[in-house]
Protein backbone atom coordinates (compact mmCIF):
# COMPACT_ATOMS: atom_id res chain seq x y z
CA UNK A 1 0.00 0.00 0.00
CA UNK A 2 1.74 3.29 -0.95
CA UNK A 3 1.92 6.19 2.08
CA UNK A 4 -0.04 8.35 1.04
CA UNK A 5 -3.06 5.71 1.44
CA UNK A 6 -1.75 4.17 4.44
CA UNK A 7 -1.53 7.86 5.60
CA UNK A 8 -5.47 8.35 4.13
CA UNK A 9 -6.13 5.10 6.17
CA UNK A 10 -4.74 6.12 9.48
CA UNK A 11 -6.92 9.85 9.07
CA UNK A 12 -9.84 7.53 8.20
CA UNK A 13 -9.34 5.42 11.18
CA UNK A 14 -8.98 8.31 13.80
CA UNK A 15 -11.99 10.00 12.21
CA UNK A 16 -14.12 6.78 13.17
CA UNK A 17 -12.68 6.81 16.16
CA UNK A 18 -13.88 10.04 16.68
CA UNK A 19 -16.97 10.15 14.93
CA UNK A 20 -18.24 7.16 17.83
CA UNK A 21 -16.25 9.11 20.68
CA UNK A 22 -18.08 12.11 20.40
CA UNK A 23 -21.80 9.95 19.83
CA UNK A 24 -21.26 7.94 22.94
CA UNK A 25 -20.45 11.10 25.37
CA UNK A 26 -23.02 12.91 23.57
CA UNK A 27 -25.87 10.28 24.66
CA UNK A 28 -24.16 10.08 28.21
CA UNK A 29 -24.20 13.15 28.97
CA UNK A 30 -28.23 13.08 28.04
CA UNK A 31 -27.83 10.09 31.07
CA UNK A 32 -26.17 12.64 33.32
CA UNK A 33 -28.56 15.46 32.72
CA UNK A 34 -31.71 13.18 33.66
CA UNK A 35 -30.05 11.82 36.66
CA UNK A 36 -29.04 15.42 37.29
CA UNK A 37 -32.68 16.31 37.05
CA UNK A 38 -33.85 13.43 39.22
CA UNK A 39 -31.71 14.38 42.11
CA UNK A 40 -32.71 17.83 41.74
CA UNK A 41 -36.49 17.24 41.64
CA UNK A 42 -35.62 14.78 44.92
CA UNK A 43 -34.35 17.65 46.53
CA UNK A 44 -37.16 19.91 45.43
CA UNK A 45 -39.66 17.68 46.79
CA UNK A 46 -38.05 16.37 50.25
CA UNK A 47 -36.52 19.90 51.08
CA UNK A 48 -39.48 22.69 49.34
CA UNK A 49 -42.00 20.81 51.39
CA UNK A 50 -42.96 22.49 54.86
CA UNK A 51 -42.36 20.72 58.08
CA UNK A 52 -45.80 19.98 58.56
CA UNK A 53 -46.72 19.35 54.91
CA UNK A 54 -47.33 15.30 53.73
CA UNK A 55 -44.95 14.19 51.59
CA UNK A 56 -46.09 12.51 48.38
CA UNK A 57 -44.10 9.49 49.17
CA UNK A 58 -45.29 7.13 46.18
CA UNK A 59 -44.02 10.26 43.77
CA UNK A 60 -40.63 10.18 45.40
CA UNK A 61 -40.77 6.57 45.48
CA UNK A 62 -40.68 6.88 41.65
CA UNK A 63 -37.47 9.26 41.57
CA UNK A 64 -34.83 6.45 42.45
CA UNK A 65 -36.09 4.14 39.83
CA UNK A 66 -35.92 6.10 37.61
CA UNK A 67 -32.23 7.21 38.39
CA UNK A 68 -31.37 4.05 38.96
CA UNK A 69 -32.41 3.30 35.19
CA UNK A 70 -30.05 5.87 34.01
CA UNK A 71 -27.31 4.54 35.65
CA UNK A 72 -27.75 1.40 34.10
CA UNK A 73 -28.16 2.77 30.61
CA UNK A 74 -25.13 5.35 31.40
CA UNK A 75 -23.07 1.83 32.64
CA UNK A 76 -24.20 0.21 29.25
CA UNK A 77 -23.01 2.88 27.23
CA UNK A 78 -19.38 3.13 29.20
CA UNK A 79 -18.76 -0.56 28.65
CA UNK A 80 -19.41 -0.55 25.18
CA UNK A 81 -17.32 2.15 24.50
CA UNK A 82 -14.61 0.95 26.71
CA UNK A 83 -14.45 -2.42 24.81
CA UNK A 84 -14.51 -0.35 21.72
CA UNK A 85 -11.40 1.46 22.86
CA UNK A 86 -9.71 -2.05 23.70
CA UNK A 87 -10.23 -3.05 20.59
CA UNK A 88 -7.21 -1.58 19.37
CA UNK A 89 -5.25 -3.54 21.70
CA UNK A 90 -4.01 -5.84 19.56
CA UNK A 91 -3.83 -6.57 15.78
CA UNK A 92 -4.37 -9.97 15.63
CA UNK A 93 -6.54 -11.99 18.19
CA UNK A 94 -9.69 -13.79 18.33
CA UNK A 95 -12.68 -12.52 19.07
CA UNK A 96 -16.26 -13.16 18.47
CA UNK A 97 -18.20 -11.89 15.58
CA UNK A 98 -21.71 -12.17 17.36
CA UNK A 99 -20.45 -9.93 20.03
CA UNK A 100 -18.38 -7.40 17.79
CA UNK A 101 -21.22 -6.65 15.75
CA UNK A 102 -23.37 -5.87 18.58
CA UNK A 103 -21.09 -3.79 20.00
CA UNK A 104 -20.37 -1.69 16.74
CA UNK A 105 -24.45 -1.96 16.11
CA UNK A 106 -24.91 -0.58 19.81
CA UNK A 107 -22.60 2.63 19.53
CA UNK A 108 -23.95 3.30 15.91
CA UNK A 109 -27.28 2.87 17.27
CA UNK A 110 -27.65 6.52 18.22
CA UNK A 111 -26.49 7.83 15.34
CA UNK A 112 -29.67 5.74 13.21
CA UNK A 113 -32.27 6.75 15.56
CA UNK A 114 -31.43 10.37 14.95
CA UNK A 115 -32.32 10.23 11.29
CA UNK A 116 -35.15 7.51 11.84
CA UNK A 117 -33.33 4.47 10.60
CA UNK A 118 -34.11 1.71 11.61
CA UNK A 119 -31.22 -0.71 12.50
CA UNK A 120 -32.10 -4.17 12.24
CA UNK A 121 -29.74 -7.07 13.41
CA UNK A 122 -30.61 -10.82 12.73
CA UNK A 123 -27.97 -12.85 14.85
CA UNK A 124 -26.81 -16.45 13.39
CA UNK A 125 -27.63 -19.28 16.02
CA UNK A 126 -24.48 -20.08 17.03
CA UNK A 127 -21.58 -18.16 17.73
CA UNK A 128 -19.22 -17.20 14.88
CA UNK A 129 -15.35 -17.36 15.89
CA UNK A 130 -12.88 -15.35 14.24
CA UNK A 131 -9.28 -14.25 14.43
CA UNK A 132 -7.87 -10.89 12.96
CA UNK A 133 -7.98 -7.19 13.58
CA UNK A 134 -11.41 -6.35 15.49
CA UNK A 135 -11.10 -2.84 15.17
CA UNK A 136 -10.41 -2.57 11.49
CA UNK A 137 -13.77 -4.99 11.17
CA UNK A 138 -15.64 -2.69 13.33
CA UNK A 139 -14.02 0.06 11.10
CA UNK A 140 -15.31 -1.05 8.02
CA UNK A 141 -19.00 -2.23 9.51
CA UNK A 142 -19.53 1.09 10.30
CA UNK A 143 -18.18 2.57 6.72
CA UNK A 144 -20.68 0.18 5.24
CA UNK A 145 -23.70 1.48 7.77
CA UNK A 146 -22.48 4.96 7.46
CA UNK A 147 -22.57 4.53 3.49
CA UNK A 148 -26.20 3.06 4.03
CA UNK A 149 -26.95 5.83 6.69
CA UNK A 150 -25.93 8.77 4.02
CA UNK A 151 -28.71 7.04 1.29
CA UNK A 152 -31.39 6.58 3.77
CA UNK A 153 -34.94 8.40 4.12
CA UNK A 154 -36.61 8.52 7.43
CA UNK A 155 -38.30 5.56 7.84
CA UNK A 156 -35.85 3.34 6.32
CA UNK A 157 -34.15 0.64 7.40
CA UNK A 158 -30.59 -1.09 7.51
CA UNK A 159 -30.37 -5.03 8.36
CA UNK A 160 -27.40 -6.76 9.49
CA UNK A 161 -26.75 -10.62 9.03
CA UNK A 162 -23.86 -13.02 9.59
CA UNK A 163 -22.86 -16.28 9.28
CA UNK A 164 -20.08 -18.99 8.53
CA UNK A 165 -19.04 -19.47 4.97
CA UNK A 166 -17.40 -22.22 4.16
CA UNK A 167 -14.17 -21.85 5.87
CA UNK A 168 -14.98 -18.23 6.45
CA UNK A 169 -17.22 -16.18 7.73
CA UNK A 170 -20.09 -13.53 5.31
CA UNK A 171 -21.25 -10.27 6.97
CA UNK A 172 -24.31 -8.96 5.30
CA UNK A 173 -25.24 -5.03 5.37
CA UNK A 174 -28.54 -4.36 3.66
CA UNK A 175 -29.36 -0.73 2.76
CA UNK A 176 -30.34 1.99 0.69
CA UNK A 177 -27.36 3.67 -1.23
CA UNK A 178 -26.44 5.55 -4.04
CA UNK A 179 -26.78 3.90 -7.50
CA UNK A 180 -22.58 4.05 -8.19
CA UNK A 181 -21.94 2.69 -5.04
CA UNK A 182 -24.67 -0.15 -5.78
CA UNK A 183 -22.95 -1.12 -8.75
CA UNK A 184 -19.75 -1.22 -6.71
CA UNK A 185 -18.00 1.95 -6.64
CA UNK A 186 -16.70 3.21 -3.48
CA UNK A 187 -16.63 6.84 -4.00
CA UNK A 188 -14.12 7.90 -1.64
CA UNK A 189 -12.11 4.48 -2.02
CA UNK A 190 -11.28 4.04 1.77
CA UNK A 191 -13.61 1.36 2.61
CA UNK A 192 -11.59 -0.42 -0.58
CA UNK A 193 -8.21 0.51 1.63
CA UNK A 194 -9.92 -1.04 5.00
CA UNK A 195 -11.12 -4.02 2.95
CA UNK A 196 -7.88 -4.91 1.55
CA UNK A 197 -5.99 -3.73 4.92
CA UNK A 198 -8.55 -6.49 6.55
CA UNK A 199 -7.87 -9.04 3.94
CA UNK A 200 -11.37 -9.63 2.88
CA UNK A 201 -13.34 -8.94 -0.05
CA UNK A 202 -16.81 -6.75 -0.45
CA UNK A 203 -19.40 -7.16 -3.42
CA UNK A 204 -22.73 -5.51 -3.62
CA UNK A 205 -26.07 -6.81 -5.09
CA UNK A 206 -29.71 -5.85 -5.46
CA UNK A 207 -31.91 -6.59 -2.15
CA UNK A 208 -35.52 -6.19 -1.07
CA UNK A 209 -36.83 -2.78 -1.32
CA UNK A 210 -34.78 -1.35 -3.30
CA UNK A 211 -31.64 -1.92 -0.85
CA UNK A 212 -28.50 -2.87 -1.98
CA UNK A 213 -26.98 -5.87 -0.27
CA UNK A 214 -23.10 -5.37 0.87
CA UNK A 215 -21.34 -8.67 1.42
CA UNK A 216 -17.94 -8.64 3.84
CA UNK A 217 -16.43 -11.96 2.64
CA UNK A 218 -13.89 -12.39 5.67
CA UNK A 219 -10.99 -15.07 5.16
CA UNK A 220 -9.97 -18.45 6.95
CA UNK A 221 -6.44 -18.08 7.68
CA UNK A 222 -3.97 -15.38 8.37
CA UNK A 223 -2.30 -16.92 4.75
CA UNK A 224 -5.29 -15.39 3.01
CA UNK A 225 -5.75 -12.02 4.48
CA UNK A 226 -5.40 -10.60 8.05
CA UNK A 227 -8.24 -12.94 9.21
CA UNK A 228 -8.77 -16.46 10.33
CA UNK A 229 -12.31 -18.03 11.43
CA UNK A 230 -12.07 -20.40 13.89
CA UNK B 1 -48.99 37.87 38.55
CA UNK B 2 -49.22 35.74 35.40
CA UNK B 3 -46.99 32.94 35.10
CA UNK B 4 -44.01 32.43 33.12
CA UNK B 5 -45.20 29.79 29.98
CA UNK B 6 -42.72 27.90 28.77
CA UNK B 7 -42.62 24.99 25.93
CA UNK B 8 -39.76 22.57 26.64
CA UNK B 9 -38.73 20.37 23.74
CA UNK B 10 -36.25 17.42 23.86
CA UNK B 11 -36.22 14.46 22.75
CA UNK B 12 -35.58 12.45 26.47
CA UNK B 13 -38.70 11.79 27.75
CA UNK B 14 -37.48 11.65 31.35
CA UNK B 15 -35.77 15.11 30.70
CA UNK B 16 -38.36 16.83 29.82
CA UNK B 17 -40.59 14.98 32.41
CA UNK B 18 -38.12 15.69 35.48
CA UNK B 19 -37.80 19.26 34.45
CA UNK B 20 -40.89 19.87 33.79
CA UNK B 21 -42.12 18.90 37.48
CA UNK B 22 -39.13 21.07 38.73
CA UNK B 23 -40.09 24.46 36.64
CA UNK B 24 -43.87 23.86 37.69
CA UNK B 25 -42.20 23.70 41.54
CA UNK B 26 -40.71 27.08 40.84
CA UNK B 27 -44.33 27.93 39.37
CA UNK B 28 -43.27 28.28 35.64
CA UNK B 29 -45.83 26.27 33.73
CA UNK B 30 -44.09 24.10 31.45
CA UNK B 31 -45.60 21.88 28.48
CA UNK B 32 -43.15 19.28 27.64
CA UNK B 33 -43.20 17.32 24.15
CA UNK B 34 -40.44 15.06 22.19
CA UNK B 35 -40.27 15.91 19.02
CA UNK B 36 -39.91 19.36 17.05
CA UNK B 37 -42.65 18.71 15.16
CA UNK B 38 -45.07 18.50 18.11
CA UNK B 39 -43.61 21.15 19.39
CA UNK B 40 -44.45 23.47 16.65
CA UNK B 41 -47.79 21.80 16.75
CA UNK B 42 -48.23 23.38 20.11
CA UNK B 43 -46.83 26.31 19.00
CA UNK B 44 -49.70 27.19 16.62
CA UNK B 45 -52.29 26.63 18.83
CA UNK B 46 -50.61 28.08 22.44
CA UNK B 47 -49.20 31.00 23.82
CA UNK B 48 -46.10 30.56 25.29
CA UNK B 49 -43.33 33.19 26.55
CA UNK B 50 -40.16 31.35 26.18
CA UNK B 51 -39.28 28.44 24.28
CA UNK B 52 -36.00 25.66 25.63
CA UNK B 53 -34.82 23.68 23.07
CA UNK B 54 -32.75 20.65 22.71
CA UNK B 55 -30.06 20.99 19.63
CA UNK B 56 -29.76 17.50 18.78
CA UNK B 57 -33.51 15.67 18.36
CA UNK B 58 -33.87 12.88 15.68
CA UNK B 59 -36.97 14.22 13.60
CA UNK B 60 -35.86 17.85 13.70
CA UNK B 61 -32.40 19.81 14.55
CA UNK B 62 -33.19 22.08 16.55
CA UNK B 63 -31.91 24.72 14.17
CA UNK B 64 -34.19 23.44 12.08
CA UNK B 65 -37.22 23.89 15.09
CA UNK B 66 -35.56 27.46 15.50
CA UNK B 67 -36.07 28.42 11.93
CA UNK B 68 -39.45 27.60 11.89
CA UNK B 69 -40.03 28.83 15.18
CA UNK B 70 -38.61 32.86 13.59
CA UNK B 71 -41.53 32.66 11.57
CA UNK B 72 -44.25 31.21 13.18
CA UNK B 73 -43.10 33.13 16.60
CA UNK B 74 -40.49 35.21 15.95
CA UNK B 75 -41.35 37.20 18.99
CA UNK B 76 -40.75 34.24 22.05
CA UNK B 77 -37.47 33.88 22.99
CA UNK B 78 -35.38 30.50 21.70
CA UNK B 79 -32.87 28.75 24.85
CA UNK B 80 -30.59 26.06 23.12
CA UNK B 81 -30.03 23.31 25.57
CA UNK B 82 -27.44 20.86 24.41
CA UNK B 83 -25.19 17.85 25.77
CA UNK B 84 -22.65 19.20 22.96
CA UNK B 85 -21.02 21.56 24.83
CA UNK B 86 -18.93 23.24 22.22
CA UNK B 87 -17.89 26.53 21.25
CA UNK B 88 -18.88 26.26 17.61
CA UNK B 89 -22.61 25.19 18.34
CA UNK B 90 -23.20 27.64 20.79
CA UNK B 91 -21.72 30.31 18.57
CA UNK B 92 -24.02 28.97 15.51
CA UNK B 93 -27.09 29.28 18.23
CA UNK B 94 -26.82 32.41 19.39
CA UNK B 95 -26.18 33.31 15.36
CA UNK B 96 -29.62 32.09 14.17
CA UNK B 97 -30.83 33.95 16.89
CA UNK B 98 -30.95 32.46 20.02
CA UNK B 99 -31.51 34.40 23.62
CA UNK B 100 -29.45 32.16 25.06
CA UNK B 101 -27.41 28.55 25.05
CA UNK B 102 -27.15 25.79 28.22
CA UNK B 103 -24.79 23.24 28.34
CA UNK B 104 -26.64 19.88 30.01
CA UNK B 105 -26.41 19.02 32.69
CA UNK B 106 -27.85 22.45 33.64
CA UNK B 107 -28.02 24.18 36.80
CA UNK B 108 -31.72 24.72 37.91
CA UNK B 109 -31.71 28.10 39.20
CA UNK B 110 -29.38 29.33 36.42
CA UNK B 111 -32.31 28.28 34.06
CA UNK B 112 -34.81 29.58 35.79
CA UNK B 113 -32.94 33.23 36.08
CA UNK B 114 -32.47 32.92 31.71
CA UNK B 115 -36.07 31.85 31.55
CA UNK B 116 -37.43 35.09 33.21
CA UNK B 117 -34.68 37.21 31.67
CA UNK B 118 -35.90 36.12 28.34
CA UNK B 119 -40.02 36.57 29.29
CA UNK B 120 -38.89 40.16 30.98
CA UNK B 121 -37.26 40.91 27.35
Amino acid sequence: MRDNQQHNLRQSDLAFFGAITASVTHEFKNCLAVINEYSGLLEDLLMGAAPDDCIDVDRIAKVPVSISRQVSRADQIVNRLNQFAHSVDQPMVQFELNELIERIVGLVRRLADMQRVDLEVNPPDDQVSVEGNPFLLQHVIYGCIERCLRHSKQGGSITITWKREGDGAEVNVTGAMGSSEAGGADNDGLLSLLVTELGARVDCSPAEDDRTATVIHLPRSPNEGSLHVG
Amino acid sequence: MKRIRVLLIDDEEELVSALAERLMLRDIEAVGVTRGAEGLRWLEKEQFDVIILDLKMPDMSGMEVMRRVGKLAPEVPVILFTGHGSVKSSEEGLEQGAFAYLAKPIRIEELVATIKEAAAG
